[in-house]
């Protein structure tokens, strides 16, 4: 029997997606700042409109739905997913004034391709888009790394005991400190402290490569974020292309694949657990992917006489291909280049490696190595069974900062996940090629949208159909937060619409 | 909190350490191939 929510039930929905919008209108006044500091006046307009509008949401909502309850499992789940979308539409209000964009629906596209860390873009004249704007595009793509909600977390719902259940409700289950309000704090010191060594670097490679120092710093910050959430945003319109130096290349690459792992797995590193690097389950299976993958790549680079150097194998196919399986999107190459010369072998390794992609609890998306691992260890595992004896008992498990047992409840939760995902690559793919595109161009575009890569072989322009930009936005949006928590929002559309009238959700 | 420091700054060093040691059996595996295929 499904109830209908209460009129309450909906109040504290409204209020948690309120402090979520409080906390992206917090956001904006960095780059109103930079905005400020750059005189950039059309912009400051730009985001003072935002900001305004993002203070009133909140200011009424505050007002108007606070209720005297805290939030259950089923609020946890509709205010990460609803709030992500509201966020979305507030989000986008700068980017739209920027006057950069050929309508609303492609301003909200790219600003929930920054929120879910995807990258894909439909921005025009990227080159000439100002400092608060680039500030604002890389910096939600390095909130939205680390969470939305981590971020309303950290500051807007100290006290909360319904706080974990919004956190775990945006796809990140693990607790890295007994309190979530400090594991939230916990993933933003591990993310500050690589964004000051990251930043350092680039800046002084880009310094020697005689860009000049305000520019170099604001890049060196810009090209971290993106790498770092595994956003894969740059600011220019070719990407890491733009830069021509294998330093850069090399720092972002060290730094998106590191920003791939998961959070746990960073705080048991750098809390002493030092053999946990080679141990884990999900440094191991991205290992074994990666290179599976890099042998299909090779493979495809040799036998259609690709790039001829082991250096353009390696700044051309493995930077591409680590930046897909990492979900990240950077990239050394144009975008039509992954099908007018890579080749089909080449082309299918980097759509197989976005739709593993990385960690869960990390800052990318796909299948996740932990639900690779567990597959695979439970395939392992039925292939022992088959050839034991019967009365053998065969059981499984994998090392995530603990071992971890595989019984039928976990190998259902992955099994889930996992169909999700391809229903969602499956469906994008086809939805390309009814339009026209060729099958491999149309798999690699949905499979990078809805795995949240960003790489691009030339479907994803301003131009492409507007039906194929919303759904590419639903995978987007789905795919970030592994959809537990998209089917609870269906699920209050059903209950509202047929539930049965009776008390507040449990 | 020099000790912390210390602690943290090698946690760091043994990640960049995995993604190099990742990256070279990538490039050892691509030299294989080549070599092989060629």
């Amino acid at each position: 029997m499904i109830f209908r929510p209460t009129s309450k039930d909906l109040k504290l929905i409204a209020w948690g997606i309120g402090r979520v919008i409080l906390g992206v209108g917090l956001i904006m006044a960095i780059p109103l700042t930079v905005a400020i500091a750059s005189t950039e006046w059309n912009t400051v307009l730009d985001f003072l409109v935002g900001m305004t509008a993002c203070f009133t949401f909140w200011l009424i909502t505050e007002n108007t739905c606070k209720v005297d309850r805290d939030l259950t499992w089923f609020h946890g789940l509709v205010v990460a997913s609803l709030g992500w979308l509201v966020a979305m539409g507030f989000g986008a209000l700068p980017h739209f004034l920027s006057g950069h964009f050929k309508s609303y629906l492609d301003a909200c596209f790219d600003l929930m391709s920054g929120y879910t860390t995807t990258g894909l873009i439909l921005i025009q004249d990227l080159d000439h888009a100002s400092n608060g704007l680039n500030m604002w595009r890389h910096l939600l793509t390095y909130a939205g790394g680390q969470g939305i909600i981590v971020i309303a977390l950290t500051f807007l719902f100290a006290g909360s005991a319904g706080a974990f259940k919004i956190y775990a409700s945006e796809g990140k289950e693990e607790k890295l400190l007994p309190n979530v309000i400090r594991t939230a704090r916990a993933i933003w010191m591990i993310s500050l402290t690589y964004l000051v060594i990251g930043s350092t670097f680039l800046f002084m490679f880009l310094m020697k490569d005689g860009m000049a120092a305000g520019r170099g710093f604001l890049h060196s910050v810009w090209l971290f974020m993106g790498a770092w959430s595994t956003g894969g945003f740059a600011p220019m319109n070719l990407n890491l292309l733009y830069y021509h130096s294998f330093a850069i290349e090399i720092i972002t690459l060290v730094i998106f694949v590191i920003g791939s792992f998961n959070f746990a797995l960073h705080y048991a590193v750098w809390t002493g657990k030092r053999s946990e690097i080679v141990k884990n389950i999900e440094v191991r299976s991205f290992t074994i992917t990666m290179m599976i993958t890099t042998f299909m790549l090779s493979i495809g680079f040799s036998k259609f006489g690709v790039y001829n150097s082991l250096t353009e194998f390696f700044r051309k196919g493995f930077y591409n291909l680590a930046s897909g399986h990492t979900t990240t999107g950077n990239s050394t190459v144009y975008a039509t280049s992954f099908y007018k010369e890579f080749g089909f072998i080449a082309m299918w390794a980097i759509i197989l490696a976005m739709a593993i992609g990385a960690s869960a609890c990390s800052t990318g998306g796909g299948f996740k190595g932990l639900r690779m691992g567990i597959f695979t260890k439970s395939l392992w595992g039925d292939i022992k069974g088959l050839v034991s004896p019967e009365s053998a008992v065969v059981r499984e498990k994998i090392h995530h900062v603990k071992d971890i047992w595989i019984d039928e409840s976990l190998l259902k939760g992955t099994m889930l996940v996992l169909i999700s995902y391809m229903v969602i690559y499956g469906v994008g793919g086809l939805l390309g090629i009814m339009y026209g595109y060729s099958p491999s161009v149309s798999f690699f575009d949905a499979v990078s949208a809805g795995s949240n890569t960003g790489l691009s072989a030339g479907l994803t322009t301003p131009l492409m159909p507007s039906l194929l930009k919303v759904y590419y936005i639903f995978m987007m949006w789905a795919g970030r937060l592994e959809f537990m928590s998209v089917f609870a929002l269906f699920g209050l559309g059903i209950a509202i619409v047929r539930g049965r009238k009776v008390g507040a959700l449990r | 909190m020099p000790r912390k420091v210390g602690k943290y700054g090698f946690g760091i060093v043994i990640e960049v350490a995995a993604v190099v040691g990742i990256s070279l059996l990538a490039l050892l595996l691509m030299f294989i191939v080549k070599a092989i295929m060629a």
